[in-house]
């Protein structure tokens, strides 16, 4: 058991030093952006402000009828923002196959040598999947600092005439997408993290298959994930195949959902062992 | 150990950060105003039956809103409910305490509140199948649900409205137990919807519904027959309001009424209520029937006497503003005085009051024995520096006497 751990432990760092580029790139990306989007959204909206009130010999009252006023929630709605996000979830979308096919990528296939350590090789899956979300979590977590830098810079450039005084938990709890990355629901933040963390576990089945059996893997694989969705989104249709669209309750709906999920994950995983221990080939 | 450092690095970076926007989360304020109730007259609380669902909103800041359960007296923000809670969360009061209290006889029935009477020992539920599935033809089948509240049980009958495929709608159901009156709308025979009066005895149940009479032929109505809101429907008498609708364009018209009526449940007949040549009003409480002359400031309230129409004055109630539960509205759900009622011998009132484009509700309850408010007020942020531009706007309001 010991054993176990320790070469679990061995290659989540390993896979983790394999990852560190890409994410320390995501974490900069994401530090610069923000920064940007909290100097210069302000300055720009000081800017128009100013501009206007040169312009039009206006107050700053008949300004604030024109632009209305600045509050955090205006710079945390911005590209710079709103698009580094994007790109770190677009960016481990990618990187959940990229885990996997840079084993077979070159000559001499590093995959080979994985598979032939003498360990089990549910360790690699197993790593590989932790590794994933550590990434998605230090992503999170870099935001969240973010965000704890740029409200004294914002609140600093926006004259107090024309800032909402917001708290920094306003803003965050009004942006939606902050409602799926933040635990600021915490039932809302567990459900949204164990259907991410079960469609990562297909989504390495499915690539597990495509390894297994190339092209025939290529539609077992797709077909395994469309009766993976199929099966967690049957309740859905409960309410027509009985008749009666109040037959079930929303939490009913979300436990059945629940314990589905965990049989998605369940047989992903049994697929995956008996894939990688039986069938993969290098 | 030091191979791992950066293992550890990035975990304890997550598990510092999650941790400390936890603590930071549990400690910073609720974005949303805390409320208050404010007295101006009476006693604060009178206003605990007032059990409404509305929406907070900052005008300075829109995406600052969230809806709130206002309920004994007390307000409670939507966001401020568990996860589960909230999903199973209805937009309307009564049919949330329906299911808290009653989830397993609420299960496969529809969620509008016309298709529920609540006494004190029974919850009845009549809905016409196509309130539960609307993806089918009609087959003029209406449920009939009776939940004894003491001992948990249920005795459901199906019954037949006709077959010929017309929908029906149920717009309330009168109880005087085990007898039920349904209020039930159709079209059809003819092209406009026509209002007909339905009985049922529990205890001697039928396979079809009894047609006791057809109220828009009797009231001869070109138009719509819409009736008083009650939110306890034990009631012997059902306020009917007949009007005349006239095309202004072919997209527009207007309503007058032309008529008040009431239905008398227990001898089920149609009863004629004079008019005033001021706005006529029209309640029923109990087993009574009034009749309020609506002169702005004050409703003169008559009792009538059902036998020969006589008009007996019970008092002048003095209203807190000219158009508290009289502003002109639509006919939601077929139902008139939306926002004003009678019940247990109190008249009940509600108004959205506009000061600086700022919404406020505005309600009144008085005893209309003795015409004494006994609450007259509205409710506000308790911190009314930080949130002067916080509207409320009630959406969805019921008296809940039962429990209060």
């Amino acid at each position: 058991m010991k054993k176990s751990l320790h070469n679990f432990l061995k290659f989540t760092n390993f896979e983790l030093e394999r990852l560190s580029k890409f994410l320390f790139a995501l974490m900069g990306i994401t530090f610069i952006a923000n920064l940007v989007g909290y100097i210069y959204t302000p300055m720009k909206y000081m800017g128009k402000i100013n501009e206007y009130i040169a312009q039009n010999s206006a107050t700053s009252e008949q300004a604030i009828q024109q632009y209305g006023p600045f509050s955090f929630y205006n710079a945390l709605n911005s590209f710079w923002i709103v698009g580094p996000i994007a790109l770190g979830i677009s960016g481990f979308i990618f990187y959940s196959f990229f885990i996997w096919y840079r084993e077979w990528f070159g000559k001499n296939t590093f995959a080979y040598r994985l598979l032939m350590l003498p360990i089990h090789r549910m360790t690699l899956f197993y790593s590989k999947l932790v590794v994933v979300f550590i990434g998605i979590f230090t992503l999170i977590s870099t935001q969240m600092i973010s965000l704890f830098i740029g409200y004294p810079i914002v609140s600093a450039i926006i004259e107090n005439t024309y800032y909402v005084n917001q708290s920094l938990m306003e803003a965050v709890q009004l942006h939606p997408l902050f409602l799926y990355l933040f635990p600021l629901d915490l039932g809302f933040f567990l459900t949204i993290n164990a259907v991410g963390l079960v469609v990562l576990l297909v989504l390495f089945t499915a690539i597990l298959m495509e390894r297994s059996y190339a092209v025939k893997g290529i539609v077992l694989g797709i077909i395994y994930a469309v009766v993976a969705l199929t099966l967690v989104l049957l309740p859905l249709f409960l309410p027509d195949l009985l008749n009666n669209h109040y037959i079930l309750y929303g939490s009913e709906l979300i436990i059945i959902e629940a314990i589905l999920l965990v049989i998605v994950a369940v047989l992903s995983l049994f697929t995956s062992r008996h894939l990688i221990n039986k069938k993969i080939t290098v | 150990m030091n191979k791992y450092i950066k293992l550890m690095s990035f975990l304890l970076l997550i598990i510092v950060t999650l941790t400390g926007f936890g603590l930071y989360k549990a400690q910073a304020s609720s974005p949303y105003p805390e409320l208050k109730v404010v007295t101006t007259d009476g006693k604060p609380e009178y206003i605990e039956p007032f059990h409404f669902l509305g929406f907070v909103s900052d005008t300075q800041n829109y995406s600052n809103s969230s809806t709130i359960v206002f309920k004994d007296g007390h307000s409670r923000y939507m966001e401020d409910q568990t996860f589960l809670e909230r999903i199973d969360f209805n937009y309307n009061p009564q049919l949330n305490d329906f299911i808290t209290d009653h989830r397993s006889f609420m299960r496969g029935k529809s969620r509008r509140t016309e298709h529920y009477t609540e006494t004190e020992q029974h919850v009845i539920y009549t809905g016409m199948e196509s309130d539960v599935y609307w993806n089918q033809p009609s087959r003029g089948l209406m449920t009939i649900a009776v939940l004894n509240k003491e001992t948990e049980e249920e005795e459901t009958f199906s019954v037949s409205l006709g077959s010929d495929g017309s929908y029906y709608e149920v717009s309330a159901t009168y109880v005087n137990y085990p007898n039920l009156t349904i209020l039930a709308a159709t079209n059809h025979s003819t092209d406009i919807s026509e209002q007909f009066v339905y009985t049922f005895d529990v205890e001697n149940p039928t396979e079809e519904l009894t047609e006791t009479i057809n109220l828009t032929q009797e009231i001869d109505s070109n138009g719509g027959v819409y009736f008083g809101q009650s939110f306890d429907r034990t009631e012997r008498f059902i306020p009917i309001q007949s009007v005349r609708q006239t095309d202004d364009s072919e997209f527009d018209y207007t309503e007058e009424i032309i008529g008040y009526f009431a239905f008398d449940t227990q001898m089920q007949e149609l009863i004629d209520v004079p008019l005033f040549e001021e706005d006529t009003l029209l309640f029923a409480d109990n087993d009574k029937l009034y009749v309020g002359k609506d002169l702005g400031d004050t409703i003169e309230l008559h009792e009538m006497n059902a036998d020969d129409q006589n008009l007996d004055l019970v008092g002048s109630i003095e209203m807190a503003t000219p158009t508290i539960g009289r502003e002109e509205g639509t006919h939601y759900n077929n139902l008139f005085n939306q926002n004003i009622t009678l019940l247990d011998g109190r008249l009940y009132a509600y108004e959205t009051q506009y000061s600086d484009d700022i919404s406020r509700p505005l309600f009144q309850i008085t005893d209309i024995k003795t015409q004494e408010t006994l609450f007259n007020g509205t409710i506000e942020p308790k911190d009314m520096a930080k949130h002067d531009s916080t509207n409320i706007d009630v959406f969805e309001f019921r008296l809940d006497t039962l429990n209060n």
